[in-house]
C-alpha cells in the first residue's frame, strides 16, 4: 500500500515536473516577443501626436458647449449669494414665457390691439399654375380709340349751327320740346 | 470548459520576479467581471489583498507629484505621464492585438480617456495601475468587437533579440528555430498567442512578456491571483501545442 503511494507521488512529481520544464520553455519562447518594437522615434513622436488629436478635439466641441461653458463662467463670476442665480434664471424664463403667452399678435398690417391679423398679400395662400390659368381673368386687350372733336367754327353734317341735329319734322311736337331742352 | 477547469487546484512554477516561492497551491476562484466594469475602487486594493484580507503596507505612489499636477490642470505634468507610460502601455495593447495600427490608435484613446477622467482619480490605487486597468479594458473590449477579424501588423524585431540568452539557448538545441529566421519566429509566435483567448492573452502579455507580479496582474484585472496564475497554466498549455516544433 505504502509503495503504491509512493509510485503515485513519484509519477506526479515526474509529471509536475515535466509540466514545470515545458511551462519555462514556453515562457522563455514567449518572452522573445519583447523584443518586438516600434523604435525610439515612434514614442518621441506618439506625444506630439496626441497633443495635436486633444488639440482636433477641442476645435471640435460644439459651438454650444462653448456658449455654456462661457455663460456658466460668467455666473461663477458674479458676486453675491449662488442661490440668487438659478433663482433669477428661473424668474426670468418665467417672465418671458409669461410675455410670450399674452402677447397679441400683431403685424404690419393688422388691427392694433385686436389680436385680429388682416391678411395681407403675403398670407394669402398660393395658387398653383393651373388654378392661376383656369381662374383668371382673360387680360383685356387695350384699344387706342383717337377722336378728332370738330373745332367750334366747324360745320358738322347733320348738325346745325347751335351744335345740335337738325330735325326735319320727323319726331312728334312733344319729343321735340324735349330735344330742344337737351 | 476552460472556465471550469480554471477553478481546479494546481501546483505551478512561479517567476522570480513575482515575489512567490517556487511552488505554489493555487485556486481560481472568481470570474473575470466585465471590462468596462472594472473602476479605480476594482482595480486598486489599497487597504488589503484580494486573498488574504490582511492589510498591507502599500509603497508611496511615484506618480504622486505628477497626477496632482495633471489634476490640477497642469498639460505638463500630463505629458509627462504618457512620454512616461506610452512604452510600457504600448507594449501590453500591442502584445494583446499583434497589429501596430490597432495599437497606435487604442493608445490615443487611453490616453485621451485617462485626461479627461484624472480630476476623478482618488488615489485609491497607484496611477500605473489605474491607467494600466483603463488600457487592458479597452483592449479587452476593442478585441471582444472585433472577434475573429485578425489581421497582423507587426512590429520590428529588435537586433538585440540575437543577444538574448533565451534567444541563443533556444536557437542551439532546436532545428526548427535554428533555421528559422527571426521574422518567422515572430510570426509563429504571434499566431500562437492569437490563438489564445483575450483574457489568457491578457495574463500572458503582462506576466511572461512585461514580467510584472502575479499581484499586479489581480488588481488590474480585478481578478484574484488564483485565477491569474491558472489562466497562466492554460494558457502554457495552449501555447505549447501551437508551439511543439519550436520547444523541442
Amino acid at each position: 500500500m505504502i509503495e503504491k503511494v509512493q509510485k503515485q507521488t513519484f509519477i506526479t512529481t515526474l509529471f509536475l515536473e515535466k509540466v514545470m520544464k515545458d511551462s519555462e520553455d514556453i515562457q522563455r519562447l514567449i518572452r522573445l516577443k519583447k523584443y518586438e518594437t516600434p523604435g525610439d522615434e515612434y514614442f518621441q513622436n506618439f506625444l506630439e501626436d496626441f497633443k495635436d488629436r486633444q488639440r482636433g478635439e477641442m476645435l471640435q466641441q460644439s459651438a454650444r458647449g462653448l456658449l455654456f461653458e462661457r455663460v456658466t463662467m460668467w455666473f461663477d463670476d458674479l458676486s453675491g449669494p449662488r442661490w440668487l442665480v438659478p433663482a433669477g434664471a428661473t424668474a426670468a424664463a418665467a417672465i418671458a414665457l409669461g410675455i410670450y403667452a399674452i402677447r397679441p399678435v400683431s403685424s404690419e398690417n393688422g388691427v392694433p390691439g385686436t389680436g385680429i391679423a388682416s391678411i395681407t398679400e403675403n398670407s394669402l395662400p398660393l395658387a398653383s399654375p393651373d388654378t392661376a390659368t383656369s381662374n383668371a381673368i382673360p387680360p383685356i386687350d387695350e384699344q387706342v380709340i383717337s377722336l378728332q372733336l370738330p373745332r367750334p367754327d366747324q360745320r358738322v353734317p347733320g348738325l346745325g349751327n347751335s351744335g345740335r341735329p337738325e330735325v326735319q319734322g320727323l319726331l312728334p311736337a312733344s319729343a321735340r320740346a324735349i330735344y330742344r331742352e337737351l | 470548459m476552460e472556465r471550469e477547469s480554471e477553478r481546479s487546484l494546481l501546483t505551478l512554477p512561479a517567476r522570480p520576479d513575482s515575489g512567490a516561492t517556487s511552488v505554489e497551491t493555487l485556486a481560481g476562484t472568481t470570474a473575470a467581471p466585465p471590462a468596462d466594469q472594472i473602476m479605480e475602487s476594482d482595480a486598486g486594493v489599497d487597504s488589503a489583498t484580494p486573498m488574504t484580507g490582511k492589510p498591507v503596507m502599500r509603497k508611496p505612489d511615484p506618480d504622486l507629484d505628477l497626477v496632482e499636477r495633471a489634476r490640477r490642470g497642469d498639460t505638463r505634468a500630463f505629458d509627462e505621464l504618457v512620454s512616461k507610460y506610452t512604452p510600457k502601455l504600448y507594449g501590453l495593447v500591442y502584445h494583446m492585438t499583434s497589429n501596430r495600427e490597432d495599437t497606435n490608435d487604442l493608445l490615443q484613446d487611453v490616453f485621451a480617456k485617462a485626461y479627461r477622467s484624472i480630476k476623478r482619480f482618488r488615489g485609491k490605487s497607484s496611477f500605473y495601475t489605474w491607467i494600466y486597468s483603463i488600457a487592458t479594458n479597452m483592449t479587452l473590449n476593442f478585441l471582444k468587437k472585433r472577434n475573429r477579424r485578425r489581421t497582423m501588423s507587426l512590429d520590428d524585431v529588435d537586433l538585440a533579440i540575437e543577444n538574448d540568452q533565451d534567444f541563443i539557448e533556444a536557437t542551439s538545441k532546436s532545428d526548427p528555430v535554428r533555421e528559422a529566421n527571426i521574422s518567422e519566429l515572430q510570426e509563429r509566435l504571434n499566431m500562437a498567442m492569437q490563438q489564445l483567448s483575450v483574457d489568457h492573452r491578457a495574463v500572458v502579455t503582462m506576466f511572461d512578456i512585461q514580467g510584472m507580479p502575479h499581484s499586479e496582474i489581480s488588481k488590474i484585472l480585478g481578478v484574484s491571483e488564483g485565477t491569474v496564475r491558472s489562466r497562466l497554466f492554460y494558457a502554457h498549455r495552449l501555447l505549447q501545442s501551437h508551439l511543439e516544433d519550436f520547444r523541442k
